[in-house]
Order: structure tokens, then C-alpha cells, then sequence
């Protein structure tokens, strides 16, 4: 099975930073105190720290915890998913960790050195943009149910004013591509608009329903974007269309964030 | 005409090739500021017309600290910031009100903190502004190299990473990681913090580096921290020391 994939720096720093400061704002009083309390820095501060580790010693395959591979329901069924999911790249996969540290913090944080809670929190962070990333997902594109580790990414070929560059280049740099001179407070104030009820909506089920959801907008974007096309020239439509999307998925990961270390820290 | 035209081009090439970028000498005021108590706060907003959380500082002349070999300093200068701290701090005990004292202190403590502004005497490296090359950690075919000036690499690489925070965001971090530490980095005086700031430079610089030096990601990630925490010193030193000069 042929991984279209991406490598680890979806959103870039900034995305990643926007996404940190809307989950920190739903964060009830005492997830703030023990994520404070542990990570000594915001969600937003930390939120590209897997990044800058990615390659240091003692993180070595976490490379795949960056990823979200996903598997349309409808199409990998039965005998077929199976194998699909007893593959190790997948069963490494974010989705995969979001849910593992989610359970593991839940029950047992107390017992856990502050630091393994420390960098686990730090991981629930950062993976949980990189799930929501478009760029980030990884969907199959043959209809084969083994898969090799491959180092294809999913990086159709885009332009930007005239120069190669790649749908995955495009959500790197996604916030300077739409609105270069905005600082986290006017990003917020865009993105963080759903009511309570939404927001309870949103975050319903695990990290593998949300990576289920988000792929329908995986698909339907490199519709709206296709290959060849020009992103420093995007026709309005276009352009509403990936904002749209950039804030809907940035939202919905800084939501999904804070339910989770809300989940955790609830007393 | 062209001299002033020399002049300011000058102006702006020390300027950008400052301590500190815009955004941290920004949010070192921050810090400074939330350190000031209301008496000091008072006078101070009145010498300089304005709130002192918001003064620009990043466009006055650079500053920077020199020391012997032995990491003791030389008060070498016009422009050394130890030099025109004390210098500063002498002008306001005469007179609280001098706001353009206020803001080259400012200015001197804020470079006083930053380690591509330290010299050390005969020492290569912190005279010049080498290339490093940050390594992605990977070998073979996957190894890259991305090279930046090592001023650059500390006034322009480590905020780049929170560059969507404005000023006070990014001081409520600094703050939030370094408050603990505050009684410990205000003791003493002038002295004693460039001392200090010595002894975290020693630590950068003890490290064999020339020029087109490798920068492993392990490095660049501790290098950081050092760079938050005299971001923090310089902000509550600041403040601390306004406290004390103007009550």
C-alpha cells in the first residue's frame, strides 16, 4: 500500500502556536495549574517543541507519530483493515498515541515522573495539530493491504509566484500565505468562534474519529487546490475555501486538545 | 548629505545587527515593566512622556559587553553596556526624571544580557560574527544544513520560533517559566549581574566553535534556554533596578 505522507513540520511553527493558544483558553482552571505546573510554558509556547527535538537522541521513531494515517471506513472493511491496522507504522501513527497517552495520563499522571508527564503532555500538543493538518494525512492510494515505510510524501507539486512548491509547503506556511501580518490575538478572534454546544459536538469520540473526519476535508481540498496550481494566486473562491478550512481544522484541534488535558486533570 | 546618509545606514546596520531582536527588547520592557512598583511606575512614565511597557528601544545604539580572559569585564568604552548602565544609573540618582537616561539603561541592561553581544578579549569567535550551521540532526542523504549568522542565530532564530506572539504574550511565558527564579536572578547590583551573565556566557563559549561551526539540534535546543533566561534577567533586573533608583 502506497503512503502519501508528509514530513513532520505541518503548519509550521506559527499554526502550531495558534492551535496551543485556543486549546490553553479551554482549558479548565485545573488542567491550566497542572499543564503550567508541569510543562512551565503555555500550550502555545510548546507546541512545536516535538519539532525542534524530532531528530535528538532518545526520540528516535517518533518520526511516524507525526502522522495521521487514516482509513476511510468505507473502504478498508474486514480482513483488509485488519491487516492494515496490525501494521506497526500505523499502530505508531498520532492517532494511535493520542489515544495512548490520553488513557495512560488519565489513570495514572500522579504516579508518572513530572517529567514523562511533562513530555507526554508535550506530545498530546504537538500531535494533536499535526493530526489536523491536512498535509499530515496520510490516506492510501493503492488498494493494497501491506505497506512498506515509505519516504513519499503526500507533496503534489504547487507553485508560488512562478517557483515549485508542494501542498505540503502550502499548509507549512499556511498563516503567512493568508494573512502575513496577524499576530495570535487577531488569529484567535477568527478561529475560536464555536459555541459550548459546538464546541461538546466537536470533540465527541477519539483521535480516530476526528482523523476519520478530517480526511473528508483531506479529499475535497485537493479538489479545491489541485496540482499545478499557483498559491500566491489563488482566485477568491480558493482563497475563502483553504481559510475555511485553516480555521476549521485549527479550531477543531485546539478544541480536541483542551477536551483531552481537560479529560486528564479533571479532579 | 552623504555623510548623514553614511551615517544612518550605519545607524541600521549595527541596529539590525543588534542584540535582541525588535520583539524581544519589546518583550523585555514588558517584563521590566510588570516589575515596576507604582511609585517607580509613576515616575517613570512621566520622564519618558509615556508607557514605559511600550517604548521602543530596539532602534538606539547597540551596546555591547566586553571582558578579559578570565570572563572579568573591561568596562571597555563609550558603547559598553556595563559603561553606560553605571553611567545611566548615576544620571537618574541626580535626577529621576531624565527619561532619556530611563530608556538608554534600558537599552544597556537589555544588551548587557545578550550573548552575541559578549566579547571576550582575544577570542575569536565572540569577536566576529561566524556562520554556524544548524544540522538537522540526519545522515547520509537526509542530513541538511541550514546556515545562519550566530547573531542571527540568537536575535533572530529563537524568537522566529514564537513569532506570532506579540510582546506581553511572550513575556507571560518567560514569566511563567522563570518567576521562581526571580529573588534569585534580582540579588545584588550592576555588578553582580554582569557577572553573572558572564558566567552564562562562559558556558555558551567555553565550547570549541570557528567559523561554518556544526550546530547540532540538541545544542540549538539548550541554547534556548539560555537565551529565555537572560531575556527574563535582563526584564526583572530592569525593573528592579528602577524600583530602586526611583523610590
Amino acid at each position: 500500500m502506497l503512503f502519501v505522507t508528509t514530513r513532520a513540520m505541518a503548519w509550521g511553527g506559527p499554526g502550531h502556536s495558534i492551535i496551543g493558544y485556543i486549546a490553553e483558553n479551554h482549558l479548565t482552571p485545573a488542567a491550566k495549574e497542572k499543564c503550567h505546573h508541569y510543562i512551565r510554558h503555555t500550550l502555545a509556547y510548546e507546541a512545536s517543541w516535538m519539532d525542534h527535538w524530532r531528530y535528538c537522541k532518545g526520540f528516535n521513531g517518533t518520526a511516524h507519530w507525526h502522522i495521521g494515517y487514516a482509513y476511510p471506513e468505507r473502504q478498508y472493511t474486514g480482513d483488509f483493515r485488519d491487516q492494515f491496522l496490525k501494521q506497526e507504522s500505523v499502530r505508531k501513527s498520532a492517532a494511535y498515541r493520542i489515544n495512548e497517552f490520553h488513557n495512560e495520563l488519565r489513570g495514572s499522571y500522579k504516579e508518572m515522573p513530572d517529567s514523562i508527564v511533562a513530555n507526554k503532555i508535550r506530545f498530546l500538543i504537538h500531535m494533536l495539530g499535526d493530526m489536523h493538518c491536512p498535509a499530515h494525512v496520510a490516506i492510501p492510494v493503492e488498494d493494497k493491504p501491506t505497506y512498506d515505510e515509505t519516504t513519499v510524501y503526500n507533496r503534489y507539486r504547487l507553485y508560488r509566484n512562478g517557483k515549485k512548491s508542494s501542498y505540503h509547503n502550502m499548509w507549512d506556511t499556511v498563516t503567512s500565505l493568508l494573512f502575513p501580518k496577524r499576530m495570535i490575538p487577531e488569529w484567535i478572534e477568527e478561529v475560536d468562534t464555536y459555541n459550548d454546544k459546538q464546541r461538546e459536538k466537536i470533540c465527541q469520540g477519539d483521535a480516530n474519529d476526528w482523523l476519520a473526519a478530517t480526511t473528508k476535508d483531506v479529499f475535497r481540498s485537493y479538489k479545491q487546490i489541485p496540482r499545478d496550481t499557483d498559491i500566491a494566486k489563488l482566485s477568491d473562491k480558493q482563497r475563502e475555501q483553504l481559510t475555511n478550512l485553516t480555521y476549521k481544522q485549527m479550531a477543531y484541534a485546539g478544541y480536541r486538545l483542551a477536551y483531552i488535558l481537560n479529560d486528564i486533570f479533571k479532579e | 548629505m552623504k555623510r548623514i546618509i553614511f551615517t544612518l545606514l550605519l545607524l541600521v546596520s549595527v541596529c539590525s545587527a543588534g542584540a535582541w531582536n525588535k520583539s524581544s527588547y519589546a518583550t523585555i520592557m514588558v517584563l521590566a515593566s510588570q516589575q515596576l512598583s507604582p511609585e517607580a511606575k509613576g515616575v517613570v512614565n512621566k520622564a519618558v512622556g509615556s508607557d514605559f511597557a511600550t517604548i521602543v528601544i530596539a532602534d538606539k545604539a547597540l551596546n555591547t559587553f566586553s571582558v578579559d580572559e578570565n570572563y572579568a569585564p573591561l568596562r571597555n568604552g563609550d558603547n559598553d553596556a556595563l559603561v553606560v548602565a553605571e553611567q545611566c544609573v548615576e544620571r537618574l540618582r541626580k535626577n529621576k526624571a531624565d527619561g532619556e537616561a530611563i530608556v538608554l539603561l534600558a537599552k544597556a541592561i537589555a544588551d548587557l544580557h545578550s550573548v552575541p553581544n559578549f566579547r571576550i578579549k582575544d577570542h575569536d569567535f565572540s569577536n566576529n560574527n561566524y556562520t554556524v550551521r544548524r544540522w538537522n540532526n540526519r545522515a547520509g542523504k537526509l542530513a541538511r544544513y541550514r546556515n545562519v549568522k550566530w547573531r542571527s542565530l540568537w536575535n533572530t532564530v529563537y524568537p522566529g520560533r514564537h513569532y506570532l506572539f506579540t510582546p506581553e504574550l511572550y513575556a507571560y511565558d518567560i514569566d511563567l517559566y522563570h518567576s521562581r527564579y526571580r529573588t534569585a536572578f534580582i540579588e545584588g547590583g550592576i555588578s553582580e549581574w554582569a557577572a553573572d551573565v558572564a558566567k552564562e556566557c562562559r558556558a555558551v563559549y567555553a565550547e570549541e566553535m570557528g567559523d561554518m561551526y556544526i550546530l547540532t539540534q540538541e545544542r540549538e535546543n539548550e541554547y534556548e534556554f539560555i537565551h529565555d533566561r537572560l531575556m527574563a534577567k535582563a526584564g526583572y533586573r530592569l525593573g528592579t533596578l528602577l524600583n530602586e533608583i526611583l523610590r
